[in-house]
């Protein structure tokens, strides 16, 4: 009778229980959640700032919707082996949900796997659009499996005429894996109507304030024409480096087809790119035909290697010719639109924000450079890229040795071998210092760029836990 | 696990027992989840009395197997100067190959003794 009774008051407390798997413990600093939302939130909401959320393993649906982070906080799954190998422990079914929006500085998610379709703005999205500016979070070692939609957006479309800008943080060793290569990270920098949004702040190339995509895999089995492996937009700057990629590729939008959005124009080109050290291998054809497909700012491509079928790997492009005159703000860059640069003779050039151009106005000239990328493990930088661009305009407005420079073997070699002269907007890579001198006046040689500390500050195996000494037993 | 006990003020006005190791030999803690991805573990140690704190000795634990997902190591305390004031905890550092590194949150607290 005592073990039935106390059955009754078991079934009672936990039976039923949606109220049992909401299970929140812990203090401040440490938490543990299981696995579906509802905890994970109740813990959220009990933490304070600086505090760790420690989630169980477990398969969980989270299709109803996620949570918010609005703290600096740091969110642990249990998952374990990403990027190679995940043994994806804390899984979160996501249909077609958010499962963290994040809106705070400072935080960090890891050791999930997001499964399923994803919502159209990413299963992590990155501040919303909003006018608030999240630095300093990290997604790491999560795997985003099956996705069909979007796996991360830092900032996001919104009916507001301003993006955020969401940087500087980083994205490492999570792995992005599907049949259909799908939009695995969105970048939107920071624009506002009538203004010139992230483009009016100064792009110092190797710098800290950037998105970091490094040391992740992405790996697809088919590329049917449409969104592109990682997208860049609106004033976006991004490094991506010492990622492995199958059958995936990179875009960075330009001004072409710009977006009203709530009678507002804020789209602008990607600002600032570094693509370095990556590996990429296809086996199956790019629909999208471009690999690396760069349609507006300026920046470095070098040392990746390509390997398999051939998409014209490289691609500068800009795209507001007289042919392509959607561009409902600025026009087409024909010579008469006032947010050219309209030099004589050049159609409009410098065109605005378009690739090798920086600065407020968007017509600075800041080439891009180019060298040592490789195909089939030989150096073919030349062959490798090219400028695509609308023929009705009647002028190409990206050109090499001018808004882009491939540097050649010549200009790849040790410092003490810098040529002695030069000439104004020449590159050359110095292999023993892992540095780009750029000419800058006649015969006048100036360090240009080198790459931020990698790996990035900060990212680290995850820790240890539960540490205790222990005196010898008596 | 055998603790010698102290009396010891946690919270003005209130005093309480507190647990503490006496010259401990052995750290045991639950490996990072990226331990086949590790270097080695690092233990940092560092005094708390005095409202002080301050790092008074590190030392590899090398890279010990887990078992049951717990990692134990000899501790060397030979590092901190034996005092019976002495308060002190531990820290675990876990070090990738590329010298990344990531550190616990602390220990309980231990002492050692002449």
């Amino acid at each position: 009778m005592k073990h039935a009774a106390l059955a009754l008051i078991v079934i009672a407390c936990l039976g039923t229980s949606s109220e049992a798997r909401r299970a929140c413990t812990g203090s401040s600093p440490t938490w543990y959640a299981s696995a579906d939302s509802a905890s994970v939130n109740a813990c959220i909401a009990s933490a304070s700032s600086g505090d760790t959320i420690n989630v169980a393993a477990g398969t969980a649906d989270w299709s109803a919707g996620g949570v918010e982070i609005t703290k600096t906080l740091t969110i642990i799954g249990a998952g374990t082996g990403c990027p190679s190998s995940c043994d994806n422990a804390t899984t979160l079914q996501v249909g077609s949900a958010v499962a963290f929006d994040a809106s705070a500085d400072n935080w960090r998610v890891s050791g999930f796997t997001f499964e399923g379709a994803g919502a159209s703005v990413g299963s992590i999205l990155i501040n919303a659009g909003s006018t608030n500016e999240s630095t300093g979070w990290r997604v790491d070692h999560c795997h985003f499996k099956d996705t069909t939609e979007r796996g991360i957006s830092v900032g996001a479309y919104a009916d507001v005429g301003t993006y955020g800008r969401d940087f500087p943080g980083v994205i490492d060793h999570n792995r992005f894996s599907a049949t259909v290569r799908f939009k695995a990270v969105e970048i939107y920098g920071g624009s506002t109507y009538g203004a010139s949004g992230e483009w009016a702040t100064a792009l110092a190339l190797g710098g800290a304030s950037f998105v970091f995509i490094e040391d992740n895999v992405f790996v697809f089995s088919t590329m049917p024409a449409g969104v592109s492996m990682i997208d860049g937009d609106t004033g976006a700057r991004v490094v991506i480096r010492h990622n492995t990629i199958t059958n995936g590729d990179i875009t960075g939008h330009g001004l072409e087809g710009a977006t009203e959005i709530s009678g507002a124009s804020v789209w602008r080109s990607i600002h600032g790119w570094e693509i370095y050290d990556n590996s990429f291998t296809f086996n199956v054809a790019n629909g999208n035909g471009l690999d690396v497909w760069m349609r507006g700012g300026t920046g470095v491509i070098y040392n990746n290697a390509f390997a398999g079928t051939r998409n014209g790997a490289i691609s500068y492009q800009y795209d507001r010719g007289d042919g392509y005159p959607n561009c409902s703000q600025t026009g087409a860059c024909s010579g008469s639109s006032a947010f050219d640069g309209n030099e004589t003779g050049k159609s409009g050039y410098a065109c605005y924000m378009q690739i090798g151009m920086t600065g407020t106005a968007g017509i600075t000239s800041m080439p891009a450079y180019q060298w040592a990328n490789t195909q089939g493990g030989v150096v073919a930088d030349t062959t490798l890229s090219g400028i695509a661009y609308d023929a009705g305009c009647g002028y190409q407005h990206v050109q090499f040795d001018r808004d882009v420079y491939r540097l050649g073997a010549a200009s790849q070699d040790v410092y003490a071998n810098l040529p002695g002269t030069c000439t104004v907007g020449a590159g050359y890579w110095a292999t023993d210092r892992s540095k780009l001198y750029k000419c800058t006046a006649t015969n006048t040689w100036t360090e240009y760029y080198s790459a931020y500390t990698y790996p990035y500050p900060g990212v680290g195996p995850r820790p240890v836990s539960n540490v205790i000494v222990k005196q010898p037993e008596a | 696990m055998a603790f010698v006990m102290f009396a010891g003020v946690v919270k003005k006005g209130r005093k309480a027992a507190i647990n503490y190791a006496v010259n401990p030999t052995t750290i045991s803690f639950t490996a990072s989840p990226d331990h086949a991805t590790l270097d080695h573990y690092q233990s940092r140690y560092y005094r708390t009395a005095g409202g002080e704190v301050g790092l008074v000795s590190e030392e590899s634990l090398g890279l010990p197997t887990p078992s049951g997902g717990v990692v134990s190591a000899s501790m060397n305390t030979s590092g901190i100067t034996p005092s019976a004031a002495g308060r002190y905890v531990a820290y675990v550092v876990a070090v990738d190959a590329s010298s990344n590194e990531s550190e616990s949150a602390v220990s309980n607290l231990f002492a050692v003794t002449a």
